[in-house]
């Protein structure tokens, strides 16, 4: 039941999307989509997307085996500075880059800036399924007179096949869903169209015209990934206990690895943070305000914290139902929270604020509540992965066990479930956390008036191209967000110990 | 009344039955062991007993109350079952004090805890965690745990599988040895029949969802209803004979005889069990006993075991199992004599093979 609300509240959105382009009339929106504009946002949106998903799953992967499997030189710090600029929001890359060199433009300048801001979605569950997977199977490959590089492609890429896909995914839709970086860079795309649109000339069926077709997009990229899932699985032979094998020995390639992993995080986090902290001292002192800063930081920990909050509260029902109760009907509640997926955080705010404007005479229209529940529907799904993750590691027959011991249903939830999930349910909040952090396209529509968080400060001193003060926002942002992936990579460290320690 | 009483259960996921037609009577104060091959059904049980499914019919009463069946469903936090699972089940994020206490009201927990651990011999463990604990220790402490709330009926799912060879032997004497001290009936699903002949005190044999035959250990093995059960319990050779009043004529010679139930007719075709240890080897060259040649064996330290192929009237060669003494001298190939001792099980002939699943183990 609980779970059934859950999946309305996520579909509501994309609902009352469909509602506001029925509004704007069938053959309206037809003209709309089919024109030449569509085209060439079309054009400008796959090929960027196409190449970036290549260029992340390229570093992503192979930055992930060099950690995981080599004998690569200081790798637990590698470990770290490969994933942080996941913390760092995608426009503040941009403004770093942008701000500094005005060779960073348009589509070059948005592969580069993307493929150093999201890499780190594909190295992450690479990563991981490379520590989960079994080594040993390389080395039967091997003794069954397969070389190196074949065993390479065949057996360590197809054991990370999945993830390397699951992160191809990722990278696609944030590339969908993106704003912020676009604008800096001057890159036109459909989100920064329907953006315009919407808040510039308040062009309400063509901005529902293009969402249409964004949602469509999204919709085939994860249709495209579900295609490909089904197919073959990664296990491991015998108990899972975690060998001890021997990590390929680099020899002389180190220097040049070593050289790759310095320039890349000299790209992906000197550059950014460092462009901040250069525009910060060259606007000295003067023009730093405290208390806005301060303000800013405290409304965007309020609104995240609320969000994650709430996003991990209804993660929890649909993962239980989903893990615990193996049904079609059950699955398809589960399937339909995907569906959020495909609704770019733009298209959500502009669902909900023309939707509370046309509907509900205004009812919440910019007000927290409103903007703290669209970041709860937008990153659900992540919650979900962090929740689902937990619950599918504690054994149901714990809790049979505790019930014989004749505990009720309630008490069994509250002292043997949540504790065994609790690690699941902060990574998820820490998850969502962290998105509604650095979140910009959303906050910038839903935020209440006369409030600001880090993003929408920070944007508006950079359009004013202030960027003396909106640096300290940027840095600010950065440091809200790292607490979060540090306990982010301590659950995802932890996961590879799949059986309950009890065994 | 106490102890639990089934009787007709029914239970199937899907299409698939899993237990058809099911009746058993566990007395209270016993250890009954529910044997059989995997996939029989074994763990259903348990989980109905436990009060984790529902049946599809037929009705389960534990100490005297019906908790399953005419439209009651007792649940399980109120039936008092200690569920005891194969890997012991501990809570991972409680230490040993709180995991035995999980079940006990607040004011008991001090007092209760301590003598539990005492009882299963682990006093100074309490505040591990699951993970710092052995195999073993995991086991009995689930044990604690579940005799913590002084269950009507214990339920002990496989809980010597996990372990490994050394450890299990005394783990069960251990089990054993405290299941008698509190006296608490307990039903223990196995699929090892050594396990079970050797602990308990009531042996019920799952077979097509049902209870083929229910008994202490010794009659299980002496008087088993038909040559699968033989097999199933023991080695069995069955062979073929013909029945003549209170004798049976083998190819071992004629024999004293029983069998089950009322008599059959004085002269007629049967089938006849001999346990390997029934049969005794003699040299070659001696006067009596049925000639056969060593086709191989197996040696097994405390004893060995020949398979001896004989050639029974007319029909074709048959091998026949035989235990000895572990220094007999078993040369491939030499020649023996075979002599039989004591009454042997008789059942109406032919023997077919109605339950190859039985013979795996």
């Amino acid at each position: 039941m609980l779970s059934l609300a859950v999946a309305v509240v996520l579909v509501a959105p994309l609902c009352f999307l469909l509602i506001e382009a029925h509004g704007a009339g069938t053959s309206t929106i037809v003209n709309l989509i089919f024109r030449s504009l569509t085209a060439s946002l079309l054009w400008n949106t796959i090929r960027l997307t196409l190449v970036v998903t290549v260029l992340c799953a390229v570093i992503g992967t192979s930055a992930a085996w060099f950690v995981e499997r080599t004998d690569l030189p200081g790798r637990s710090v590698w470990a770290v500075l490969v994933v942080v600029p996941l913390a760092i929001p995608d426009f503040v890359v941009s403004f770093g880059w942008a701000s500094l060199s005005t060779w960073v433009e348009g589509f070059r300048g948005a592969v580069l800036v993307m493929t150093l801001a999201i890499y780190p979605l594909v190295y992450l569950p690479v990563a991981a399924s490379f520590r989960n997977a079994d080594p040993g199977q390389e080395e039967v490959a091997r003794s069954l007179g397969v070389g190196r590089l074949q065993t390479f492609w065949r057996i360590t890429l197809g054991q990370a096949r999945t993830a390397i896909l699951g992160g191809c995914l990722l990278v696609a839709l944030v590339l969908l869903a993106e704003y912020g970086a676009f604008e800096i860079l001057g890159y036109q795309t459909f989100t920064t169209e329907i953006f315009t649109e919407f808040n510039v000339s308040f062009n309400v069926p063509t901005a529902s015209a293009l969402s249409l077709v964004l949602v469509l997009l999204s919709l085939l990229v994860l249709c495209g990934e579900g295609l490909t899932r089904g197919r073959g699985r990664v296990s491991r032979s015998g108990p899972l206990t975690q060998r001890v094998t021997a990590r390929h020995r680099l020899g002389r390639a180190r220097v040049p690895v070593l050289a790759g992993f310095l320039l890349l995080a000299a790209l992906a986090l000197g550059m950014p943070v460092g462009a901040s902290v250069y525009w910060m001292l060259e606007a000295g002192h003067g023009y730093l305000t405290g208390v806005s800063l301060l303000d800013a930081a405290w409304h965007t920990a309020l609104y995240s914290g609320a969000a994650a909050a709430i996003a991990t509260l209804m993660a929890l029902p649909v993962a239980l139902l989903a893990v615990r109760h193996r049904g079609r009907v059950y699955q398809l509640l589960e399937r339909s929270t995907y569906l959020v997926l495909a609704m770019p955080g733009l298209v959500i705010a502009l669902a909900f604020s023309y939707f509370t404007e046309r509907y509900a005479d205004g009812f919440l229209y910019q007000s927290a509540p409103l903007l703290i529940l669209a970041y709860a529907i937008l990153f659900f799904p992540l919650a979900l992965v962090g929740v689902r993750a937990s619950v599918m590691q504690a054994p149901p027959s714990l809790e049979e066990i505790a019930r014989s011991l004749g505990r009720r249903r309630a008490a069994v939830l509250w002292r043997v479930t949540l504790p065994l999930i609790a690690p699941g349910l902060a990574a998820a909040f820490s998850l969502v956390f962290l998105s509604a952090v650095t979140e910009l396209t959303a906050t910038l529509i839903l935020i209440p008036t006369g409030v600001q968080t880090l993003a929408t400060q920070f944007w508006a001193y950079q359009q004013n191209l202030a960027y003396g003060q909106a640096a300290p926002f940027a840095l600010a942002i950065i440091a809200l967000a790292a607490v979060p992936s540090y306990v982010l990579g301590r659950f995802f460290d932890r996961l590879p110990s799949r059986t309950s320690p009890s065994t | 009344m106490s102890g639990v009483q089934i009787s007709d259960l029914y239970k199937g996921f899907g299409a698939y039955p899993v237990l058809a037609g099911l009746d058993l009577d566990v007395p209270a104060g016993s250890l009954t062991a529910i044997l059989g091959p995997s996939g029989s059904g074994k763990t259903t049980l348990l989980r109905l007993l436990a009060g984790f499914e529902r049946p599809d019919r037929g009705t389960i009463g534990i100490a005297g109350k019906l908790v399953d069946g005419e439209g009651t469903h007792v649940r399980p936090e109120q039936r008092r079952i200690g569920y005891v699972p194969q890997e012991g089940g501990l809570f991972p994020h409680l230490t040993v004090q709180a995991n035995v206490a999980f079940g006990l009201p607040r004011a008991a927990r001090r007092q209760g805890v301590g003598d539990l651990l005492e009882m299963v011999g682990l006093t100074g463990l309490e505040r591990r965690y699951p993970h710092q604990l052995s195999g073993g220790q995991q086991q009995r402490v689930a044990l604690a745990r579940a005799l913590a709330i002084k269950p009507e009926i214990l339920l002990l799912d496989e809980p010597f599988a996990s372990l490994d060879v050394h450890l299990r032997a005394s783990v069960r004497e251990e089990v054993a040895r405290i299941l008698r001290q509190s006296s608490t009936t307990a039903l223990l699903v196995t699929h090892d029949q050594d396990e079970a002949l050797s602990l308990a005190n009531l042996v019920a044999v799952l077979r097509d969802g049902k209870i083929a035959q229910c008994g202490p250990p010794q009659d299980l093995y002496a008087r088993p209803i038909d040559d699968e059960l033989a097999r199933f319990i023991g080695e069995a050779n069955i062979l073929d004979g013909v029945l003549d009043g209170a004798f049976v004529d083998t190819p071992l010679g004629r024999l004293p005889a029983h069998w089950h139930g009322e008599a059959p007719p004085r002269k007629c075709p049967v089938s006849v069990l001999i346990r390997p240890e029934q049969i005794e080897l003699q040299p070659g060259d001696s006067e009596r006993g049925l000639m056969g040649e060593i086709a191989r064996s197996g040696y097994h330290g405390h004893d060995a075991v020949a398979y001896i192929s004989i050639h029974q009237g007319h029909s074709s060669e048959q091998i026949l199992i035989v235990r000895t003494p572990g220094d007999t001298n078993l040369s491939t190939g030499s020649q023996v004599r075979l002599l039989a001792r004591g009454p042997m099980l008789v059942w109406a002939a032919p023997s077919t093979n109605r339950h190859p699943e039985l013979l795996e183990q």
